[in-house]
């Protein structure tokens, strides 16, 4: 009855609609990247190394980078200490929940929930410089580290919420086990706890970059036009705010939808290597 | 009884009077307990009885408020857990998962850089029979061959003493009981000082030279394990070993009690003035017989309710009128086939001598104790339950 | 994009609270003899919780206090009131709820069916459809409107006009995490046992579907419905590049003009899409713990007599 190879007829709506809706996009893309005039040529992707389209990419890099890095150690910092602390029960649970919330806060309303703090008259810029003069005068939140410092805002804990879980695959048994054979605490870090550690935080690292790299909505709302980043260089080929053309916009999404796969990718080999003792052991 | 040709009386291994507490629960109040060398010493008690803590304590991985540690000649109360020679296996999930099984065997030596590692692991792992698993991760062995590697792993570094923590509470029965054979003989042939933490009586009877029985941070009674059953010093440790009928005894004039219209002498002493009491009587200690043959022999009468069938033996579970719940009869399977329910029967008791707990209210608590025993079997069944739960969850 | 990418890290769809709770249970990472340094490394472990809180609030509150305070004036809803004199407020505010209660419709009219028919029918089938499920992770939302754009008009120039065609895409990007959402609850239903089991009974398929599957659902679909919600309240990539006013484009529009009504107005938005995202989790967590209590009830009883 549940032959493999007969058509499954009930699916066909689901599929058709997500080859709608998303293969042909995404094909069309690719497709219009490689015909700029009609005709097939690599023309508009070979643009893609000129010096606004290059630094474009080299800029989303550099900012998904420095927020994956910086929200990792932060994330990796608060995940562990998540796992230290149990006595205030309420603290850990609070912390716990707040970053699971945050992880997912992205978007138009924390870019202004962060000019509210920080942009030119937002109330932490007024409370510092009353006490520092000037301190904050170079700070710009529609600048690099600006938008950088927001992103922490949820890069942050998403890697603490990426990570809780591989934190408590470390059973206090393994530490003590260690130590009877004559483990150092360093030794237990660099021959036990790391190597357990290393394919969730790199693949946790690598999603943190991804998530970057595909922001749109609060980049804009920061710093609008100002800033030269892959999505809002697109987002400005798309609204026509430049002069319309469409297969440079779609060599620019194909080029950025290149670099999430080959993040994506490497995370997926990550965790194939890791998978052979990673099973559940319940064989 | 098993130590027949006792080997030199050597205490090798010494707690002296050992204090611990946990803010202001004490979990261990003035322990003392030693080991002989080469023997393997099983501390039994329920949860919370302080029996985790005396093993931890020995590691070195809880440092006592009061009192000292020996092992060998030395005094280690302060030595760190990494330099006192000691190896432990877990109850579980402790081997390191990216290692495969010959590498965390290996891995005390490989931190002390012995030379020749790779054919003293290749040994370990053939002793305990995983030779052809070397290569294979934990996620890729059972639990019970888990547990194997971490038994090798504790004795690669050649410890003086093995420290068994539940090594065998998550494993299925039938595992279970080849394991403990397993362990024993490897712990004799390699002549190891052994400390094993047990909450099954069982596991600990079957395997141990002697039991310590624990309740609430003290050792009730250390004995040989045939000592421990048939001889138990308290109505705590007469029901948490074996399983246990409760009779009135009244006392007589000639400092006796009587139960069921016999004699008895109790074992251990009971509080002066004590003239009611309740006899702790195991199942295989009473005689059934049908009424009408039984004569006029003095004895206990009552109606066969059930029986359970338990392999060779068998239990017949008898109502007598006197007594609130039905007496608990075990034989041989084959003579149990001769008393079905509704059969007319005669009780006698076959021993003269009983642990017998004062019937005052004062006693009350050692009463909910006798409930401990039955609280192994439910246990098992939940953690039986709970794992296949478990195992439907990861499948789902 | 960011909750598409969390939930597909938590590889059996489990919350990733489960995890977490494990972690702490697990006690303490480090070597945990010495009581005096696991005192130590625990009060360094609360410093980082409380200075983590004090980040996380700190902007939270700079917007309360910046959208619902003026200078010499104090506590006021003027910077609010007057963002909603823009006569566009409210039709941004309309057209953003019916666009996530008709995303969430056509998302549960498309992936329950689907979804069911293809745990009973076609497993092989299941696995291609959970893959593609998965693949708006990696397109980002200006990628796939600039590949609809290219697409759509080429074959039907009128379509992307409407506001209303946001919906398709709000079900795709929605999908990943709603997907999971529905197969982690449908799987745990045994869905095979469950309709042989009606079927011995002499229920009809669909009657089973909507008389015994939907009502064990409950949950799921609730979360499910909730999170196309959240997502779809906070949305501004799709919805500004097909040049649809909706909420969050109306945000922004505000936010250039009088930054405290755009404060004040995030920090309820910020509030709205967090309570929406705690009650997903509140359910997910009282689900659990229905579906668990057989199991652990046993243990409970028999640890709580073994305690003399």
């Amino acid at each position: 009855m549940t032959s493999a190879r007969t058509i499954p007829w009930g699916a066909v709506p689901f599929f058709a609609f997500v080859t709608v809706f998303l293969i042909i996009p995404v094909i069309a893309n690719v497709w219009a990247a490689l015909t700029p005039a009609g005709q097939l040529s690599t023309a508009s992707l070979t643009q893609l190394a000129e010096p606004q389209y290059a630094d474009a990419f080299l800029m989303t890099t550099n900012l998904s980078l420095v927020t994956a890095l910086l929200g990792g150690i932060l994330g990796l910092i608060l995940a562990w200490a998540l796992t230290v602390v149990n006595r205030p029960a309420w603290l850990a649970r609070l912390v716990m929940s707040y970053s699971a919330l945050a992880s997912q806060s992205g978007g138009v309303p924390l870019a202004f929930a962060f000019i509210a703090a920080l942009g030119s008259q937002g109330l932490v810029t007024v409370l510092v410089t009353d006490v520092f003069p000037g301190a904050l005068d170079d700070f710009r939140l529609d600048s690099f580290w600006g938008v950088a410092l927001v992103y922490l805002y949820f890069q942050a804990p998403l890697m603490t919420v990426l990570i809780l879980p591989a934190l408590g695959a470390l059973t206090q048994q393994m530490s003590e086990a260690a130590q009877t054979m004559g483990a150092s605490r360093l030794r237990y870090l660099t021959d036990i706890a790391l190597p357990i550690l290393s394919p969730s935080i790199v693949g946790a690292l690598l999603l943190l970059f991804a998530n970057s790299f595909s922001a749109y909505a609060t980049a804009y709302a920061l710093a609008g036009g100002g800033l030269n980043l892959v999505p809002i260089v697109i987002g400005f080929f798309l609204r026509g705010n430049v002069m319309l053309d469409e297969s440079m916009a779609a060599a620019l999404a194909t080029g950025m939808m290149l670099v999430i796969i080959i993040a994506m990718g490497i995370r997926l080999l990550i965790e194939r290597r890791s998978r052979r003792w990673q099973l559940p052991s319940n064989s | 009884m098993t130590t027949i040709t006792t080997p030199l009386r050597e205490e090798f291994v010494s707690l002296s009077h050992v204090m611990k507490t946990y803010g202001s629960k004490t979990v261990l109040s003035d322990l003392s307990l030693d080991l002989h060398r080469g023997e393997l010493l099983a501390l039994l008690g329920p949860s919370g009885c302080g029996k985790t803590t005396t093993l931890r304590i020995l590691a070195g991985l809880e440092t006592p408020d009061a009192g000292s540690v020996h092992i060998g000649k030395r005094d280690v109360t302060a030595v760190d857990v990494r330099r006192r020679g000691i190896g432990i296996v877990f109850q579980s999930y402790s081997l390191f998962p990216h290692m495969t099984a010959a590498e965390n065997v290996g891995y005390g030596l490989r931190i002390r850089r012995q030379a020749g590692r790779a054919a003293t692991v290749a040994e370990l792992l053939e002793t305990v029979g995983l030779a052809e698993h070397a290569a294979k991760y934990p996620a890729q062995l059972s639990g019970g061959q888990q547990q194997r590697v971490a038994l090798a792993r504790a004795l690669a570094l050649e410890p003086n003493v093995l420290l068994l923590d539940e090594p065998l509470s998550a494993l299925d029965a039938a595992v279970r009981v080849q394991l403990r054979e397993h362990i024993r003989r490897i712990q004799m042939e390699k002549n190891i000082t052994t400390l094993m933490v047990t909450h099954d009586q069982e596991e600990a009877l079957t395997m141990a030279d002697r039991v310590g029985v624990m309740n609430a941070g003290r050792i009730e009674q250390l004995d040989t394990p045939a000592e421990l059953y048939r001889r138990p010093v308290s109505p705590f440790v007469a029901t948490f070993v074996g399983n246990v009928n409760r009779m009135p005894a009244q006392r007589t004039d000639n400092g006796t009690y009587a139960v069921a219209g016999r004699p008895v002498t109790p074992i251990g002493e009971l509080p002066a003035g004590t003239t009611a009491a309740t006899a702790l009587i195991r199942p295989e200690d009473i005689a059934i017989s049908h009424a009408h043959a039984s004569g006029t022999c003095p004895g206990l009468t009552g109606v066969v309710h059930s029986s359970v069938l338990r392999g060779s033996l068998s239990s017949v579970y008898v109502d007598v009128a006197e007594l609130p719940q039905p007496v608990r009869v075990d034989l041989s399977t084959a003579q149990a086939s001769a008393f079905a329910p509704g059969a007319d029967v005669s009780l006698q008791l076959l021993r003269s001598e009983a642990v017998l707990e004062p019937a005052s209210p004062a006693t009350a608590a050692h009463a909910d104790a006798a409930h401990a025993g039955d609280a192994h079997e439910d246990d098992a069944q939940a953690s039986t339950a709970s794992g296949t739960a478990q195992a439907a969850g990861v499948r789902a | 994009m960011a909750a598409s990418v969390e939930f597909l890290t938590t590889p059996t769809g489990t919350p990733a609270g489960t995890g977490a709770s494990r972690a702490r249970g697990a006690g303490r990472l480090g070597h945990g003899k010495r009581t005096r340094a696991a005192g130590r490394l625990h009060v360094l472990g609360i410093v980082v919780l409380v200075m983590a809180m004090v980040l996380f609030f700190t902007p939270l509150i700079a917007s309360a206090i910046f959208g619902f305070t003026l200078p010499g004036v104090g506590l006021t809803f003027a910077s609010l009131s007057q963002a909603f004199s823009n006569p566009m407020a409210v039709q941004a505010v309309i057209m953003t709820v019916l666009l996530g209660l008709l995303t969430t419709a056509a998302s549960l009219a498309l992936l329950v069916p689907t979804i069911v028919y293809l745990h009973l029918r076609a497993p092989r089938a299941a696995k291609l459809a959970e893959a593609l499920s998965v693949i708006p992770i990696v397109v980002p939302a200006v990628a796939l409107v600039a590949g609809a754009g290219v697409f759509f008009r080429a074959v039907a120039p009128g379509f992307l006009v409407s506001p209303y065609a946001l919906v398709p895409f709000y079900v795709i990007i929605t999908m990943p995490l709603v997907y999971r959402a529905l197969d982690a609850g449908l799987s745990a239903l045994h869905l095979r046992t469950l309709f042989a089991a009606a079927a011995s009974l002499g229920a009809s398929p669909w009657r089973t579907l909507i008389g015994i599957v939907l009502p064990n659902l409950r949950a799921a679909l609730l979360s499910a419905g909730l999170l196309c919600m959240a997502m779809v309240l906070g949305e501004f990539a799709l919805a500004s590049l097909l040049l649809q006013y909706t909420f969050p484009v109306f945000l922004v529009e505000t936010g250039a003009a009088a930054p405290r009504g755009a404060a004040a107005l995030s920090f309820v938005t910020m509030l709205a899409t967090w309570g929406l995202l705690a009650l997903i989790s509140l359910i997910s967590a009282a689900g659990n713990r229905r579906r668990r209590t057989p199991a652990a009830a046993p243990s409970v009883t028999s640890t709580a007599k073994e305690q003399p």
